[in-house]
């Protein structure tokens, strides 16, 4: 597996949603979070296709 | 809620006028039909203690939707931003905020009739017994006014559902000045082309249905409420000409607005998801771009309070 990397850009209100949903998840850090955030939502839109919508 | 009120005042407002009521924190102003019903009533609502502080379409329709019914709150202005009063009762349903009060213009522009009885005019006029000016009337909340949007996206105005004894009851969240009038639109569909008068009458609430309301998750106080105390400029302005304050130091917050880059490292399976949201075409031009959205999205559907306002696809999935 090739290790890749992607830079999302925030702003600092932007970082501090992040940082608040970070709060909600005990041992998590700012890339689980959005990876988590990213599979999920990843998930929801293949459903929705997969539905016909 | 089936409460038997109190009744403190009552009236009947004729075709043609309208009128301002004091009605206080946990009074209710019933605005019932009389005759054959058919007849809007566009309606006012100030802060009886700081008139600057009014009721605000906008906020209304982002929290409640284009048609606000029973249980919807009477929102005012940023930057107070709160509840000031809620609907309790509704026998019809079919209320607007999203066409403006009629005014003299709309008369002479549309119908070419120059002297006509409207809203804004008769709005103005109950309020005067204030003390506001015509400049002070604002956007009306349009009680029994039937509308909707086209697929076009345009509003219509169909005809009046309401008939005789249909009411709506607004439960008074703070000490307010209620205005009602009966609407001037005879010209058009608002009022099935005849004025009806209309009742008025405020009743005491009960305590129960006061607290029921107060305790809702939109009447917890935030800070970004604002008081009059809290304004850098505390006073009302009383000249009408504008003029600029030389000693003025802009004090945006916030500000700069700093973007950083959060770096996250992506297995074969999260890049070939952001890959496919990025070939959709919806979530931005590359990976970066479709993470973002994907954790916005992903936050508002799980955390956000109130409504989401996501694309109806998105909204439903």
């Amino acid at each position: 597996m090739n290790e890749q990397r992607v830079d999302v850009v925030l702003n600092q209100q932007q970082r501090q949603l992040l940082d608040d949903t970070v709060a909600r998840f005990p041992g998590k850090n700012r890339e689980e979070v959005l990876l988590q955030a990213l599979r999920e939502f990843a998930a929801e839109q293949s459903q929705s296709a997969g539905s016909g919508r | 809620m089936n409460v038997d009120r109190q009744l403190l005042y009552e009236t009947v407002i004729q075709p043609g006028t309208g009128k301002a009521l004091e009605v206080l924190r946990g009074q209710v102003l019933r605005i019932e039909q009389t005759e054959d019903g058919g007849q809007c009533a566009d309606f006012n609502c100030f802060n009886l203690r700081d008139y600057k502080e009014h009721f605000h379409t906008a906020r209304t329709r982002h929290v409640h939707g284009l048609r606000p019914t029973t249980g919807a709150f009477l929102w005012s202005a940023p930057p107070r931003d709160r509840p000031i009063a809620v609907v309790v009762t509704d026998t019809v349903g079919n209320n607007d905020i999203l066409y403006g009060r009629c005014s003299a213009w709309l008369y002479d522009y549309q119908y070419g009739l120059p002297v006509h009885a409207n809203c804004h005019d008769m709005l103005a006029e109950a309020e005067r017994e204030y003390g506001l000016t015509s400049d002070d009337v604002h956007d009306s909340f349009n009680f029994f006014m039937n509308t909707g949007i086209d697929q076009d996206g345009r509003p219509f105005i169909g005809p009046n559902v309401s008939g005789k004894g249909d009411h709506v009851e607004l439960l008074a969240l703070i000490d307010t000045l209620m205005v009602a009038n009966v609407c001037g639109a005879d010209v058009m569909a608002t009022n099935n082309f005849q004025y009806k008068p209309l009742r008025l009458a405020v009743y005491a609430g009960t305590d129960e249905e006061l607290r029921e309301h107060e305790r809702r998750p939109e009447m917890r106080p935030t800070e970004t409420q604002r008081t009059p105390e809290q304004f850098r400029v505390k006073e009302v302005k009383a000249t009408r000409e504008l003029t600029r304050d030389p000693s003025y130091v802009s004090e945006f917050i916030n500000v700069p607005i700093e973007l950083e880059e959060v770096s996250v490292a992506l297995t074969d399976e999260d890049a070939a998801l952001l890959d496919g949201l990025v070939q959709t075409g919806s979530f931005g031009k590359d990976r970066a771009e479709a993470l973002r959205w994907a954790f916005h999205h992903w936050w508002i559907k799980n955390y956000m309070q109130g409504p989401k306002h996501l694309a109806r696809e998105s909204a439903e999935a």
